[in-house]
């Protein structure tokens, strides 16, 4: 008796965290993405298949692929930024490596907002790098550097490369610096020891990069907000608004929906490739 | 090696950015962020009369803290008995747990407005601090799980053999044990907790604005410097405690060497 | 008869579809120091957990003392054990692991300090009170595991292989001191390895387990010398085997024809055989003689093949007629015939081991 009572004590949380704080929020979801909505933002108790179909009118299908565009550009970047960074931060003494890694750290424990708001004075036409490259006579007029695609761009790409550098570098670091050493000694070049060594030993770490960068990227609203200017629409701003502004929830679940099987792909993708599911998220 | 160390000042001079600009600006006698002009304080001086702002912090405080507290409490027991039991539903249980890490914040945090409105529970405090303990959890589990993967397997059993109770063993022994992970997930939980944008988005009512919430519809509506001053304060405090975490692990990495 | 301290009684334990303990029945003595052994896998910890109750078992019951203990906690049992690889509490001092079972038993103070002192001078740690696990060798943590699992005294001390991890000039040593604390004490152990040297040096009897029964319950000389079964002498020290038949019996004798050499017979002592019966008959290597010629009864025909150097002894692979392998030990001086040579060998009629088909 008093073993399971003990046993029950201890699990009874955790149940109840998954039924009510996921299982039934997703499930409530997928139950209101086939159902109507009224013109006023009610919901009508009536099964339909519309709100899936919907998607695939033109103007949402292109909101779909301007997401997965910008968030691709998004991912590649800080794969690009990242994997030298991490491979360089690598090569460095302990000590050296950890406080690399804090300092990586450091500016994501402060208010998100803010430092988009800091880019915002370095973007802005009348801001600190337009007018420094007016003053060394770069160009003569302010460059559009936000309220477009470049502007998001900086901002995913901002504040996703820790996520990207967090796994990447903890890849590169478990590589066995002899095996390294061996291929030069074999006569393997500076490409070839990279192409068939380092890439395939880290290939894991960039997979888990890349889900952390390109999942979270595309429902960043707030960044598309900020330094898109609110012109621009992605998917994230597409829910936002349905659930918001347009009051048409029946159609943001059904989005919703359709981004949640898409995720589910990608990790089963990511785990069948040999990911660790406790790794994703920079463990 | 001097270009590869000139490349890791670039990437890291990308990251401080914005941060130096708004540390400089904090200083400003100009209100509009766009020259410095001339060395002030007063930027800190008119945060103590920004109500709205302070009022925000508060509720941060009050949902990070509240959020922190239960999911690292609820985390660590939980760890521990989907480690030690087997029940009905711990294979889907361990599943569902990935969900508020890998979807994309916005799906749970229109997920949780959908049933906080279907079972009409208002919005405010209460549901921003439900709404944070849903997505910070499985992070403390999971770094809980991976100090608890490691612990020798039968100093438990240790402790049951000389008399101590299931609670007792859990409290003082495997706790203590397992401290640096349950550290480590309270310090992840809070600071994804700070720093919500989106789930808080949602399920925030009014009144029960947060900071990233505030400086968000200040972000639109035009930013005054002394939000410059708080980055700054805010950033002073996360330096300050990520020195000293740093420095004491840096001794630690230090004196293993020299074992 | 001695007092019993331990009782199984129709004990069983299966995990799943397996079956790991099968109905077994074992009495332990107060104050004798009872080994468990066998390979792994046989049981052998599962029995010792469900002693201290740790886990508990599908069938029967578990008495301690005379009183039944199978549905009671491990708290509430008045057994302690050594768990394999120490299981000290990694950041409590030396101190604090100690003085664990005191502190949940509600000890006042000024009793747990003075109870610690005496353990720690008992095992050779005074001084080491404030160090942590982590800064002292195997054997000191060794030491400090077996003065946390005395200090509440219990009635009956379980080591699970608790020198499994140490090298093995330590693990030497710590078999002696073991032994001698147990003596000094006179506290039941009941000790589980897989090591027979440890077993056969250290207990007062062993309990052989084998597919979850136990093979045999003796004192060392009597499993070593008079093995129950082909298992048993098998599993217990080196041993040739070889198949024969009863061919004739003689009062107290019987003779064997070995499939080894099917033109001699051997003399063993009869033991209710039948003529015709099936028999194993096991020699340990020590018990050979190697004889220039065939100058007496109880010898056969052998082929030297191989000579092994082993410090004090020197083993000998040589081969029968029928090519079976044969291990022979001679003391290291003794002068041996050359590799290839045709020799016999003879051994005394009370060192067969026969045994029966009943037996296998």
């Amino acid at each position: 008796m008093y073993k399971s009572l003990f046993q029950k004590i201890i699990t009874i949380p955790i149940i109840i965290y998954a039924l009510v704080l996921i299982a039934m929020p997703i499930l409530y979801v997928l139950a209101l993405s086939f159902l109507k909505s009224d013109a006023y933002g009610g919901i009508i108790n009536e099964i339909t298949l519309q709100n899936y179909i919907d998607i695939f009118d033109v103007v949402y299908l292109s909101v779909f692929l301007k997401s997965f565009i910008i968030a691709g550009i998004a991912t590649f970047l800080c794969i690009i930024i990242a994997y030298p960074f991490a491979i360089f931060v690598s090569q460095k003494k302990p000590h050296i490596q950890k406080i690399m890694m804090v300092l990586v750290i450091a500016p994501f424990l402060t208010n998100s907002l803010i430092r988009m708001y800091g880019w915002i004075i370095l973007l802005r036409k009348e801001g600190i790098i337009n007018t420094f490259l007016q003053n060394i006579h770069l160009t003569d007029h302010p460059l559009q550097l936000m309220y477009n695609d470049l502007g998001i761009i900086i901002g995913l790409v901002y504040t996703l490369l820790p996520f990207m550098i967090l796994p990447v570098y903890s890849a590169v670091s478990k590589v066995d610096k002899s095996i390294l050493e061996a291929a030069k000694d074999l006569g393997a070049n500076k490409i070839k020891t990279f192409t068939n060594i380092m890439l395939p030993q880290t290939a894991s770490g960039l997979f888990n990069g890349s889900l952390m960068v390109f999942i979270p990227a595309i429902g960043y609203f707030f960044i598309v907000d900020i330094l898109g200017g609110g012109k621009l629409m992605l998917l994230g701003n597409l829910i936002k608004n349905q659930f918001l502004t347009a009051r048409n929830w029946p159609f943001g679940a059904a989005i919703s929906i359709v981004l949640i099987i898409i995720t589910f792909l990608l990790v089963k993708l990511y785990k069948k490739k040999g990911g660790n599911m406790d790794e994703l998220g920079g463990f | 090696m001097k270009w590869k160390n000139f490349y890791i000042g670039l990437v890291l001079l990308f990251l401080y950015l914005p941060i130096l600009v708004l540390i400089i600006f904090s200083f400003n006698t100009s209100s509009l962020n766009i020259l410095f002009e001339g060395f002030t304080f007063k930027w800190y001086g008119e945060l103590l009369n920004n109500v709205s702002l302070l009022e925000a912090l508060k509720n941060t405080l009050i949902v990070s803290i509240t959020s922190t507290l239960i999911s690292t409490i609820i985390g660590t027991i939980s760890a521990f008995a989907l480690k030690k039991y087997d029940f009905k539903g711990k294979k889907i249980i361990n599943q569902l747990l990935y969900i508020p890490i890998v979807i994309p914040e916005i799906v749970l945090g229109i997920a949780l407005l959908s049933i906080y409105t279907f079972l009409h529970v208002e919005l405010g405090l209460g549901t921003l601090i439900l709404s944070h303990i849903a997505f910070s959890l499985p992070f403390v589990i999971i770094s809980v799980r991976a100090v608890l993967d490691n612990m020798p397997s039968n100093i438990e059993d240790a402790a049951k053999d000389l008399g101590a109770s299931n609670i007792k063993t859990f409290w003082n022994v495997i706790v203590p044990t397992i401290m640096p992970g349950i550290t480590s997930g309270a310090f992840l939980a809070f600071t994804l907790s700070l720093d919500d944008v989106v789930i808080s988005y949602f399920t925030a009512g009014p009144g029960s604005n947060t900071l990233p919430l505030q400086i968000y519809s200040m972000i639109k509506t035009g930013v005054t410097p002394d939000v410059n001053a708080l980055a700054t304060l805010i950033l002073l405090a996360v330096f300050l405690v990520l020195g000293i975490s740093t420095i004491l692990q840096i001794r630690n990495i230090k004196r293993q060497v020299k074992v | 008869m001695k007092r019993k301290i331990v009782e199984l009684k129709n004990f069983g334990k299966t995990f799943g579809e397996k079956t790991v303990i099968d109905n077994i029945n074992l009495d332990v003595y107060e104050g004798e120091f009872l080994t468990l052994l066998g390979s792994s896998g046989c049981g052998k910890t599962t029995i010792l957990r469900s002693i201290s109750g740790l886990d508990s078992p599908s069938t029967g019951t578990v008495i301690i003392d005379g009183k039944d203990v199978t549905n009671l906690e491990p708290m509430q049992r008045e057994v302690n054990t050594l768990f394999q690889n120490y299981a000290l509490f990694p950041l409590m001092t030396v101190e604090d692991n100690i003085e664990f079972g005191l502190k949940m038993k509600k000890v006042p103070k000024e009793e747990r300090q003075k109870k610690v002192k005496e353990m720690l001078k008992l095992v050779n740690l005074e001084g080491y009170e404030n160090r942590k696990p982590k800064e002292l060798s195997g054997g000191e943590q060794q030491r400090v595991s077996i003065a946390r699992g005395l200090i509440n005294r219990p009635k009956v001390l379980l080591l699970d292989e608790p020198l499994s991890a140490l090298d093995l000039k330590l693990r030497k040593k710590m078999q002696v001191e073991l032994k001698l604390l147990q003596k000094k004490l006179g506290i039941t152990f009941i000790y589980v390895t897989h090591n027979q040297d440890e077993a056969l040096t250290m207990s007062d009897r062993i309990a052989l387990l084998h597919n979850g029964k136990i093979e045999q319950i003796d004192t060392p000389v009597n499993i070593y010398e008079h093995p129950k079964t082909v298992y048993v002498a098998d599993f217990i020290g080196e041993s040739n085997m070889f198949d024969g038949e009863i061919i004739g019996i003689n009062g107290i004798y019987a003779s064997v024809k070995l499939a080894l050499d099917e033109e001699e017979n051997i003399k063993v002592i009869n033991n209710n055989f039948n003529i015709g019966d099936k028999v194993k008959v096991i020699v340990r290597p020590e018990n050979f003689k190697i004889l220039k010629a065939d100058e007496k009864t109880n010898s056969i025909e052998v082929k030297i093949k191989e000579y092994i150097y082993d410090g004090s002894i020197t083993n000998i692979i040589a081969k029968g007629k029928n090519n079976q392998e044969i291990k022979i030990t001679v003391p290291r001086n003794k002068t041996i015939v050359a590799k290839g040579t045709i020799t016999y060998i003879h051994w005394n009629i009370n060192d067969s081991i026969v045994l029966g088909e009943t037996n296998v």
